[in-house]
């Protein structure tokens, strides 16, 4: 399925920073990790990500740093790993629980709730 | 994968305001499409480059986005960078101009000094440029000093008729001391001989500003010998003033005494002079005869070089310590010769008037005599060599007049064995001062020079092979390059070898020797490893860049501006063949100057051509630092070679100039240096960078060290008594007792001054 854009672009920012909740990982990396998540769901406009990595960069959500990866050959590559930040983090948490609530609310007005 | 390069041009131009932004976002998206096209690839796709590209999205609208993302970056960057550029790069160079100022200087008054230039005492020799700087120096040395230092240091720093000015200050510096100090006897001494030393005459022998007058230098020694009336320096000064007062020399008329007996053909030579005020003269000759008779004879020179020495500190500062020293060996005035005497007597036994030149030679054995027993100082007793020769020598004269042959072969034997003994105190002097010369700046400068050369061979060889290990991640490709090192390191070699075996199978012959004698000896291995160093530098560059292609680092495998280069290295060999060919066969001729500051320009700009050649921007800053040290040095050490030659204004002038190059190149070079290292360091770590940095490593240990060296090492040496200071000074100084100055006391004080006399 493919959302529309602004749906997707919406969502972008809370689920980047809910990617690198755990680890630090490389632009293509969330790419695919998405991908399978959400079965191919989700399948972002790739050059879209690197633009929002860069703005939560300049913001101090994140950080990056060019670190060795191993390649599907088995040799290494320079690759850009982003992770978060203390201040990202509690973006993250903040964003997770907005979308949360967003979510709740758009469900319920469109599934009909209390009058 | 250059098919992607179109894409990233578009997605990243509008970041071109920022370079280094640029190439990182473009590394980033170019690594996400190789993982990409790689995935496609493993899935069979039948184009995943082309797949990769068109998931990847518009790149104009990518452009765009990345633009307004980085936008905020972008205009800090641009602001910082012409703030740099407006204020901070300004300010930056005046302090590093400020900072290398003084080592510029010093560098200047080195290089002048060493090629055997004083600086403010033969001005006119030395060039607008040296004289300049070393005069500004000598004002600033002598503004620091103490009172008392710089009123010594004003009064002894005595200057010639070029410098009429600072003679008229140290003359009344001096009359103000001894009013003040009027029992002070070295005050007295110093002012004597000053004012003496003073009367500068011009070719028609008249006296020139700011000459005093006879009538004033007349009374104050007269008031100097009736103060110390023991001391025959003052009646011998006033004969001199009136010996020169009272005398035409003949412009061309050269006298000539001549006689061929019993061994050998014996001649003496005079100029001819004729008495012009009798009663003068006679005054002279009176004067003369009352110094003869003197009990003491006393200059005080060690003792104002001892007082000046303990007021005029010592300094780090290596241009400030050489004109200390400079201003120590001031005192080093020369000394009444009663030249004029001792001719006038020559003339006197070769027209018959037996009676006046033998007590004018009885006079002057006298003094001789006098004077060494006043001091064992060899300099004094050196001095005394004149006189007890110009007497044995008049002596000769009378005796072969008077047909006394065995005497005169007798005389004329103890004058030529007189003559030798100074000799060899002047050999022991200089073997002496040479040593401890070579110990102290040679071999430092030598020492430190070859230890530098010995680095870079190391850094050379190792460096890039260090660094394509860290870029390859694989150790043959490493081993293979050191291999290649050591090979160059070994044709480098090739020449010190050739020397070592010719020098093992049976040192210099007679017609090699001054090939390779041990005064040039540094200079010519300099050259050697000049040579050297630049075919291991071509070797290993050549290597780097046939492994840079085999690793696919791109950046290391260009090849351009070869072609300059090596015909750069060409022209620096032919250059030091030349040298080699010009030491060897035109040694005595003043041109071959020229060839040696040809080619340490050469050398120069050969480091100047580094960065082109060496592939990481940090190292070869340093790299070019390390070679621009090794110059210097090679410099000072050439410097060194020369003093002993006549020919040192030819060096004045490229030396000085090549001195403030080399100094503001190094300081260029250390500001590149950090800017390189800087600039590596916001780069995302490719291979490249990782070569360059790994590269950089050992060129900064090895500059590390040189620096410990240089700014440690040899001030603290300086700093010591028996340092630098010393050596310079004792190399124009004959100190203290020893073997040769106790042989030249014994020839001179062996028979009485009226023994000659008596036998005849």
């Amino acid at each position: 399925m493919n959302f529309r854009t602004e749906l997707m672009k919406g969502s972008i920012i809370p689920v980047v920073l809910a990617l690198l909740r755990d680890r630090p990982m490389y632009g293509y990396e969330m790419v695919r990790l998405v991908d399978a998540r959400t079965n191919g769901q989700m399948q972002w406009r790739e050059g879209t990500l690197y633009p929002t990595l860069h703005t939560l960069e300049q913001a101090g959500l994140i950080s990056a740093q060019w670190k060795d990866a191993p390649t599907a050959t088995g040799g290494t590559r320079q690759r850009k790993y982003y992770k978060l930040t203390r201040s990202g983090r509690a973006e993250m948490v903040r964003r997770t629980a907005e979308w949360a609530d967003f979510s709740n609310a758009v469900n319920a007005a469109i599934e009909g709730g209390p009058a | 994968m250059n098919l992607f390069d179109p894409l990233l041009d578009r997605a990243t131009r509008r970041l071109a305001g920022d370079a280094e932004l640029q190439l990182e976002v473009r590394n980033e998206l170019h690594g996400h499409l190789v993982d990409a096209a790689a995935e496609r690839t493993a899935a069979g796709d039948a184009d995943p480059a082309a797949a990769a590209i068109t998931a990847l999205g518009d790149p104009d609208k990518l452009a765009d986005q990345l633009y307004i993302a980085n936008r905020h970056r972008l205009r800090v960057r641009q602001a910082v960078r012409w703030t740099i550029g407006a204020g901070i790069v300004p300010a930056m160079a005046v302090a590093a101009v400020a900072i290398a100022w003084g080592p510029i200087l010093s560098l200047a008054v080195v290089i002048s000094m060493a090629s055997g230039w004083i600086p403010h005492f033969e001005r006119n020799r030395a060039g607008p440029i040296a004289s300049t700087i070393s005069h500004w120096m000598l004002q600033r040395f002598e503004a620091r000093l103490s009172p008392r230092a710089r009123h010594l240091a004003t009064m002894t720093a005595f200057g010639d008729y070029d410098w009429p000015q600072r003679t008229a200050a140290a003359l009344n510096a001096l009359a103000a001391w001894t009013k003040a100090d009027p029992h002070n006897p070295i005050a007295r001494a110093t002012y004597a001989q000053h004012l003496v030393g003073a009367m500068w005459r011009n070719h028609d022998g008249k006296l020139m500003p700011p000459s005093p007058s006879i009538k004033q230098v007349l009374g104050v020694l007269k008031g100097d010998e009736q103060a110390q009336p023991a001391n025959g320096l003052y009646p011998l000064l006033q004969s001199e003033v009136l010996f020169d007062e009272s005398v035409d020399w003949g412009a061309s008329n050269i006298w000539k005494h001549q006689t061929a007996i019993e061994r050998r053909l014996q001649s003496f030579y005079f100029g001819k002079i004729d008495v012009s005020d009798p009663t003068r003269f006679h005054t002279a000759l009176a004067a003369l005869h009352r110094a003869a008779h003197c009990p003491i004879y006393l200059t005080y020179q060690p003792a104002l070089a001892d007082a000046l020495a303990q007021a005029i500190p010592l300094t780090g500062n290596f241009g400030n310590l050489l004109i200390r020293d400079d201003l120590l060996q001031e005192v080093e005035w020369s000394q009444p010769l009663a030249s004029t005497a001792a001719t006038w007597a020559g003339q006197q036994a070769e027209t018959g008037d037996i009676a006046a030149a033998k007590s004018v030679a009885s006079d002057l054995r006298a003094l001789a005599q006098l004077i060494v027993s006043s001091s064992n100082d060899g300099r004094a007793v050196q001095r005394a060599t004149q006189f007890a020769t110009d007497g044995d020598n008049i002596q000769a004269i009378i005796a072969h007049r008077e047909g006394n042959l065995g005497e005169f072969n007798r005389l004329a034997d103890r004058a030529e064995a007189t003559y030798g003994a100074a000799g060899a105190v002047m050999r022991a002097s200089h073997l002496n001062a040479n040593a401890r010369l070579k110990r102290s700046m040679v071999t430092q400068a030598a020492a430190g020079g070859w230890l530098i050369l010995l680095m870079v061979v190391v850094v050379l060889s190792i460096a890039p092979a260090l660094g394509v290990r860290v870029a390859s991640g694989r150790w043959p490709a490493a081993l293979n390059l050191g291999w290649h090192g050591v090979a160059c390191g070994a044709v480098a070699a090739i020449p010190a070898i050739i020397y070592g075996l010719w020098k093992w199978a049976g040192g210099p012959s007679p017609h090699t020797k001054w090939w390779f004698n041990d005064t040039r000896l540094d200079l010519e291995l300099a050259f050697v490893a000049a040579v050297g160093m630049a075919l291991l530098r071509w070797g290993t560059i050549r290597a780097v860049r046939r492994r840079a292609v085999a690793l696919n680092l791109l950046e290391l495998s260009s090849t351009r501006f070869g072609l300059p280069r090596m015909l750069i290295g060409i022209v620096l060999v032919a250059a030091s063949v030349a040298v080699w060919i010009g030491f060897g066969f035109n040694w005595w001729f003043s041109y071959d100057a020229y060839w040696i500051s040809f080619a340490l320009t050469l050398y120069a700009i050969d480091t100047a051509m580094l960065p082109i050649a060496s592939p990481a921007p940090p190292a070869r800053s340093l790299l070019m630092i390390m070679r621009i040290i090794v110059g210097l040095l090679l410099t000072i050490g050439f410097g060194d070679h020369t003093v002993d030659w006549w020919w040192y204004p030819y060096w004045i002038y490229p030396g000085t100039i090549l001195a403030i190059i080399m100094g503001v190149v190094l300081v260029a070079c250390l500001v590149n240096f950090i800017r390189d290292v800087l600039r590596q360091r916001r780069q995302p770590p490719t291979p490249q960078r990782r070569f360059s940095m790994a590269w950089t490593a050992l060129p900064a240990m090895a500059t590390a060290a040189m620096a410990v060296v240089l700014c440690i090492a040899l001030p603290a040496h300086l700093s010591q008594r028996h340092s630098l200071s010393s050596a310079i000074k004792s190399a124009s100084s004959i100190t203290g007792p020893n073997s040769a100055v106790a042989a030249l006391q014994h020839q001179i004080m062996a028979e009485p001054p009226n023994n000659a006399a008596h036998k005849i």
